[in-house]
């Protein structure tokens, strides 16, 4: 049998993993130390504050889009990536011809020194001028293509945002990649406008990101957020609608709640069912108790 | 005088995510740049990170959703160094209570610079089922004297009392997490539940309400 430490059978006390024997051991732990009492009820208390709370589906939803949607914008995505590696290949290639070519014109005016030497002629500089000239391009490039890309990757990222007050992209590489917004992008645009109160173009955004991007992480979410802002509006009919193109993601028990709303504002017999599924499917969810107390109801 | 309650509030395992194997492989593959797995791994995690952080913040906390994101974000970087010594969710939680109590100090530094008060009771914490307010008040008081002493303390004993209250964490899942030895975790743990003792002895009242019968 295990014999757990004292602090070990405060963790399984809480997680109601005790066995009988366990179960007195732990009672006579906590009675005789005033210290493993503290420890317990403070861990009681913490358990009880960690439930999830109404409207977790969506933070937790809007923290992995920001996490993902900030991860993209510190790393740039691989395609300028390649890119930047052939840029950095070609430059590579060019200065190593370059040097080739400097390095055989010097040999040749050496040759050909030695040969005057011989012959007892002065040398001129003019080919080696000539040369260098022909490389300057080569050699120094305007704009040396990899060389502050590994200080960049050096820095420390900035400060991550949560994606309702994140700002547009300002990653040149990114832009460069991608001329029209990306899902990302599109999706903090909506979420700023919503935060800041402009409704209609917060809908008006997450629409031209679901019209354009259908099939993207950020589109699912936006269709329970158009469903939540139309609710808002009184629009229960756009609401449903928004609701019902919501497929299966973090945001189902939400969508599902968005759904009995709609149609308790339509008068639908329908919430009824819609009800008993947030129950059936989702029973833990924040919304499980008001869909029972609405059932009650009906 | 205790009670031995069960944790009613332990979450079904389906909004836990997913077992840890699974998770590892998520894992790995996000480690490589696998834009779905690092979504699939985000999405397991979420929960973890918001009420860990939340429980280190206190649900009142403004802050939560960042520091749950920055969390999120630290253990995507960190995740090509990750060897499995924990489980990805010990990994995470452990994560997500160093980026919170780094906030947290933060928060008391430019408090105390403010001559702001100090920290108040998470009142928000008392909304629920109040069989015994007088009681869930002491609790709710005696997390908040958690909290502020993870400000205090030094950052191995913070960390080692915050996983293991706040994460409930086992002393081999800390060990795990944190790459300490199983004594020295131990070790940390006492110091850290010593400290709590004294500073809640400070407050009479606070330990009579949480000896008495419930």
């Amino acid at each position: 049998m295990t014999h757990y430490a004292a602090e070990d059978l405060l963790v399984r006390a809480r997680r109601g993993e005790l066995g009988e024997d366990e179960a007195r051991r732990f009672e006579v732990a906590v009675r005789a130390s005033r210290e493993l009492q503290l420890l317990y009820e403070a861990g009681l208390e913490f358990d009880a504050q960690a439930e999830l709370l109404a409207g977790d589906e969506q933070r937790m939803s809007s923290l992995v889009t920001g996490a993902l949607q900030e991860l993209e914008r510190a790393e740039p995505p691989r395609a300028a990536v390649a890119s930047r590696r052939r840029r950095s290949d070609a430059w590579f290639f060019a200065t190593s011809v370059g040097l080739g070519m400097l390095l055989s014109v010097a040999l040749a005016s050496a040759w050909q020194l030695a040969e005057r030497r011989l012959r007892g002629v002065t040398p001129s500089p003019a080919p080696v001028i000539a040369a260098k000239r022909r490389a300057e391009p080569v050699v120094a490039p305007s704009s040396p293509p990899s060389s502050a890309s590994p200080i960049a990757e050096l820095e420390p990222a900035p400060k991550p945002r949560r994606i309702s007050s994140a700002a547009p992209p300002t990653s040149r590489v990114v832009e460069a990649a991608s001329p029209s917004p990306s899902p990302s992008e599109l999706f903090a645009r909506a979420n700023e406008a919503r935060r800041s109160g402009a409704h209609e173009a917060a809908i008006a955004a997450y629409e031209e990101l679901i019209g354009r991007y259908p099939d993207s992480i950020e589109a699912e979410d936006a269709r329970v957020l158009v469903g939540n802002l139309r609710l808002s509006q009184r629009a229960p009919g756009a609401a449903l609608g928004a609701f019902e193109q919501y497929g299966t993601g973090a945001l189902s028990p939400e969508a599902l709640w968005g759904r009995a709303r709609a149609l308790r504002s339509l008068r639908s017999p329908e919430e009824r069912q819609v009800l008993e599924r947030i129950l059936q499917e989702y029973p833990d969810s924040p919304y499980a108790s008001g869909a029972r107390q609405r059932l009650e109801q009906l | 005088m205790i009670r031995l309650v069960h944790n009613q509030s332990e979450p079904a395992p389906r909004l836990e995510g997913r077992p840890a194997d699974e998770l590892l492989g998520l894992a790995t593959a996000a480690a490589r740049g696998d834009r779905s797995a690092t979504h699939a791994l985000l999405v397991a995690l979420a929960p973890h990170l918001l009420r860990t952080v939340r429980s280190v913040l206190g649900r009142s906390s403004s802050d939560v959703e960042d520091v749950a994101q920055e969390a999120a974000l630290v253990v995507l970087r960190a995740l090509p160094e990750f060897r499995g010594e924990s489980s990805v969710v010990h990994y995470a939680k452990r994560t997500a209570v160093l980026v919170a109590m780094n906030a947290r100090r933060h928060r008391s530094a430019s408090k105390r610079g403010a001559g702001r008060a100090a920290a108040t009771t998470d009142v928000d914490a008392l909304d629920g089922a109040l069989d015994d307010p007088e009681r869930r008040l002491a609790r709710a008081q005696l997390a908040e004297a958690v909290r502020e002493l993870l400000t205090t303390l030094p950052a191995p004993q913070a960390e080692a009392l915050a996983l293991h209250c706040m994460a409930g964490c086992s002393l081999a899942e800390i060990a795990a997490a944190s790459g300490a030895p199983l004594e020295t975790v131990k070790s940390r743990l006492r110091l850290a539940r010593q400290a709590l003792r004294q500073r809640i002895e400070r407050k009479p009242a606070l330990m009579e309400l949480l000896e008495s019968e419930p």
